[in-house]
């Protein structure tokens, strides 16, 4: 019987308070759900809870004893969505690193090990290579490693949005009996089918605290839902609706079954017009955010994707800007904010015919996006390093927005931006749609869905599930659950589907494992 | 707000300030080291020597300005050595004659023939860094053991002196060869310190004043990033390493002019002292951070302490120890005044 306690956890990093004062007991025997919106404090606490990051105040009591954060790391282990595992080992070795039987001899594994492997049901490729197993072997193997370390709590973050379902079920049903030999498990997910399913208890995390418990008969989806959209009481700005007569106007991208090549999203047909941004949402794994990239030719595609180059004013022009959504892929730390504000820009703009740079043209250009964005800075020519995260992020969308596209893709604009930046960001979307272009922009929350877009559409499983116009709901919070009631509930509607859809190419070994 | 104006502020001066701290320091170590040297000897400053010690960093200084864009790129070419040695060979086989081959031509094309060989290999380098994807420090490696093959299968492993050759190539030839890197410039500043001035100018202008150098930076900076914005990452990296292949070439070729003649594996020691000049100028083997000026400081900084270790008699293997020290230490301090700097920027904002 293992106990662990979460007394009064508080963590901040810089400016956001990321647990704020968290209580929270994880008992032997069941399985616990943690639920939360993006930016709740979810992962924190995951990590905390892990020994990955100790707390500012509060402490952790694992069977009644205050713990530190090095020593939680030997009791505790995360089952992480994509496992940390070495693909250059076979099963075998992966269990052997670090726990080695010899000091100078080569290692070999141990009976016990090999038993744990015979447990977990991948004893009989133990000789594979790991870089030849699927994810869900993977996931084994990360197991087998928690459980060699003999650790007595484990986390799973996310463990199954790339899993095909009959590899789902088989690790929940491994995750239960994990619980009944007397380990610790909790559960993290954005699927409240699952967690009503598979968990005794769910918690929900908001702004830093645990919300709400729900047990027994009052766990179900919709509870859960309800408790995730509570909260979010932002002013509902009056909006007119600032995008009318669609169909007048010709589309600026039209997708007709529209493939992912990797088989993230199928079928997908929309046409977004002129003046009109459209947001993309899904939880993570449901093929949205693969949308956005794949439009931006990030990854490989197929169907028919039509892209409209509108005419204007300006005499640069490209059709497509993409803009991912971490902000360490957009931006050049080595460079000044001038020079990422133009970095897209080619030769009509910041150099002459012959390549020569206009030094004097670039200060101007990278001036006026700075005024027009109102980023923050106290020269263009400071290095973009010295800018906070928010104006870094608009740095990011006025570089991609320099170039005059004709469709901006944004993945989730506004992460990791503290809320002053959000509004600003919102209205350079906002602006920039207005001129005649197109603005898809992938969302992971409810309340960015509904300030920005004109149009929702909600991904699941790969597909369009349905689309929602924020202007037809009173409140943010009316929309904030019906959106959450789309994404989240029934997924298992289309699951049968989804193991179609998502199959990974099946080895022999992987069927042997799943059966 | 006023902890982020200050940490605004502060980060603002470190980023200048570490750079020309580190320029004066390069120029410190180079005046300090000139001036021990100076009390040993007391020829070290004399204006012959100066002119000598620039003539004597010119390849290197060449090598190194082309090295130094592709290591701005985050990539790197180990074959500048071999291709130098290879083209001077070609110049030689095929002008003169003797080798592996049964014909000559006349000077010009040999020259020709010698460029298009540094732009294949050049090419052959990027196509297998960009194309093949594989890491330019093997596919360049693998180039330096091809380049040093061909350069002694050309040449037998002998050594060419256009001016005792047989048969002697014409006076105008002899000439124009021996005016290419031999000859002197007014003052009798020796025409290869006017090499690596044009070089130095070129390099300097493509690097600070064009758009090629402006997005030199950014693909090195952040590869992501530049594939993102649509950058020409690919084509960046043909010019860069054809560069870096030419410049080699071109180096080979004049010191083979003002050396009179060529032999074996010629400018096989030539790689490190090229890299070290880049590496010692504060350029990042991570890619984004890199200068001419800094550079041709490294480049002058090596010149020097062989100059002087020269003078002082210090044999040439003796001399390696102290480039290899240099090197590191160079290296090593920039990386502890960086963490100081930025320790220092960290308390300020707390």
């Amino acid at each position: 019987m293992t106990l662990v306690e979460v007394r009064g956890a508080r963590k901040r990093f810089r400016n956001t308070r990321a647990l704020d004062g968290v209580d929270l007991t994880l008992r032997s025997g069941e399985i616990l759900g943690i639920a939360g919106p993006n930016g709740a404090g979810k992962s924190t606490l995951m990590r905390v809870l892990s020994g990955e990051e100790s707390l500012d105040s509060g402490e952790i009591l694992i069977d009644g004893e205050i713990l530190l954060a090095s020593r939680i790391g030997e009791l505790v282990a995360v089952v992480h969505q994509e496992p940390q595992v070495w693909l250059n080992l076979t099963v075998a070795e992966n269990l052997v690193v670090g726990n080695e039987d010899t000091r100078f001899g080569l290692p070999s594994i141990s009976t016990e090990q090999l038993k744990i492997l015979e447990r977990i049901g991948i004893a009989h490729i133990a000789a594979t290579s790991l870089a030849e197993c699927s994810l869900a072997v993977r996931q084994r193997v990360e197991i087998a490693r928690a459980l060699v370390r003999d650790s007595r709590v484990l986390l799973f973050d996310e463990p199954n949005s790339a899993l095909t379902d009959d590899e789902s079920q088989a690790l929940f049903q491994f995750m239960h009996e994990l619980a009944d030999t007397g380990h610790v498990v909790a559960l993290v997910t954005h699927r409240l089918a699952e967690l009503v399913e598979h968990c005794n208890r769910v918690v929900v995390i908001r702004d830093g605290r645990v919300a709400t418990e729900l047990t027994g008969h009052l766990l179900t989806e919709t509870a859960i839902a309800e408790e995730l959209v509570a909260g979010q009481h932002h002013e509902a700005k009056s909006r007119e609706s600032t995008f009318s007569s669609l169909s007048q106007q010709e589309s600026v991208v039209a997708t007709h079954d529209w493939c992912d090549t990797q088989g993230a999203f199928l079928n997908i047909s929309f046409d977004v017009a002129p003046r009109e941004i459209v947001a993309i949402v899904g939880v993570e794994g449901s093929g949205g955010r693969e949308i956005v990239a794949a439009l931006g030719g990030m990854r490989p595609s197929r169907g028919e994707i039509r892209v409209t180059e509108i005419s204007s004013q300006g005499e640069h022009h490209t059709k497509i800007a993409y803009l991912s959504a971490d902000r360490k892929e957009m931006l050049f730390h080595n460079m000044t904010v001038a020079d990422n504000l133009v970095s897209r820009l080619g030769s009509p703009v910041i150099a002459n015919r012959f390549g020569w740079l206009r030094r004097r043209d670039i200060r101007v250009e990278a001036s006026s996006l700075v005024n027009r964005y109102s980023v923050r800075t106290d020269g263009v020519e400071q290095m973009l390093t010295s800018l906070s995260g928010g104006n870094q992020q608009k740095v990011a969308i006025a570089a991609a927005m320099a170039s005059n596209p004709s469709l901006l893709l944004v993945e989730e604009p506004t992460r990791g931006v503290d809320v002053g930046s959000k509004q600003d960001i919102y209205q350079m979307l906002r602006e920039y749609a207005d001129g005649g272009r197109a603005v898809i922009a992938f969302c992971t929350e409810a309340p960015e869905a509904f300030e920005l877009a004109d149009r929702v559409m909600v991904i699941q499983r790969g597909m369009c599930r349905d689309t929602l116009r924020p202007a037809d709901f009173p409140d943010i919070q009316s929309f904030a659950s019906a959106l959450a009631k789309l994404e989240l509930i029934n997924i298992a509607v289309h699951s049968s589907h989804k193991s179609a859809l998502l199959g990974t190419p099946a080895t022999s070994i992987e069927r042997k494992d799943l059966a | 707000m006023v902890s982020i104006t200050a940490e605004r502020a502060g980060t603002h001066k470190r980023g200048l300030a570490l750079d020309q701290l580190r320029t004066a320091g390069l120029v410190l170590a180079i005046i300090l080291s000139g001036l021990v040297f100076q009390s040993q000897t007391s020829s070290f400053f004399s204006s012959e020597n100066l002119l000598t010690l620039l003539r004597s960093m010119s390849s290197l200084g060449i090598m190194a300005f082309a090295q130094m864009l592709v290591i701005l790129l985050g990539e790197i070419d180990l074959s500048v050595g071999a291709i130098y040695g290879l083209a001077a060979t070609t110049v030689a086989v095929l002008w003169l004659g003797g080798g592996a081959l049964p014909f000559h031509v006349p000077l010009i094309f040999a020259l020709l023939a010698a460029f298009l060989v540094a732009i294949a290999i050049g090419a052959a380098n990027a196509f297998l860094t960009s194309v093949v994807k594989i890491p330019s420090f093997i596919a360049t490696l693998g180039f330096l053991s091809l380049a040093q093959g061909s350069e002694l299968l050309l040449s037998n492993a002998s050594t060419f002196n256009p001016a005792y050759n047989t048969p002697l190539p014409s006076r105008g030839e002899l000439r124009f060869f021996h005016i290419l890197g031999g000859s002197q410039l007014p003052f009798g500043v020796p025409i290869q310190v006017g090499w690596l001035a044009a070089m130095l100018g070129l390099f300097w202008i493509l690097r600070h004043r064009t758009l090629f150098g402006f997005r030199l930076v950014a693909i090195g900076g952040n590869p992501t990033a530049a594939q993102i914005g649509r950058l020409p990452i690919r084509r960046y990296k043909f010019v860069v390493f054809i560069l870096s292949a030419v410049m080699a070439a071109l180096a080979g070729i004049l010191d083979f002019s003002y050396v009179g003649s060529v032999g074996p594996n010629s400018g096989g020691s030539l790689v490190f002292p090229v890299i070290a000049a880049v590496v010692i100028g504060g350029a990042s083997l991570n890619g984004g951070w890199g200068t001419v000026s800094g550079t041709l400081l490294g480049a002058a900084l090596l010149a020097v302490l062989a100059n002087g270790l020269a003078l002082l008699g210090v044999g040439a293997f003796a001399q390696l120890l102290f480039v290899g020290f240099v090197t590191i230490g160079a290296v090593t301090l920039d990386r502890v005044t960086r963490q100081l700097a930025n320790k220092r920027a960290s308390r300020v904002t707390q």
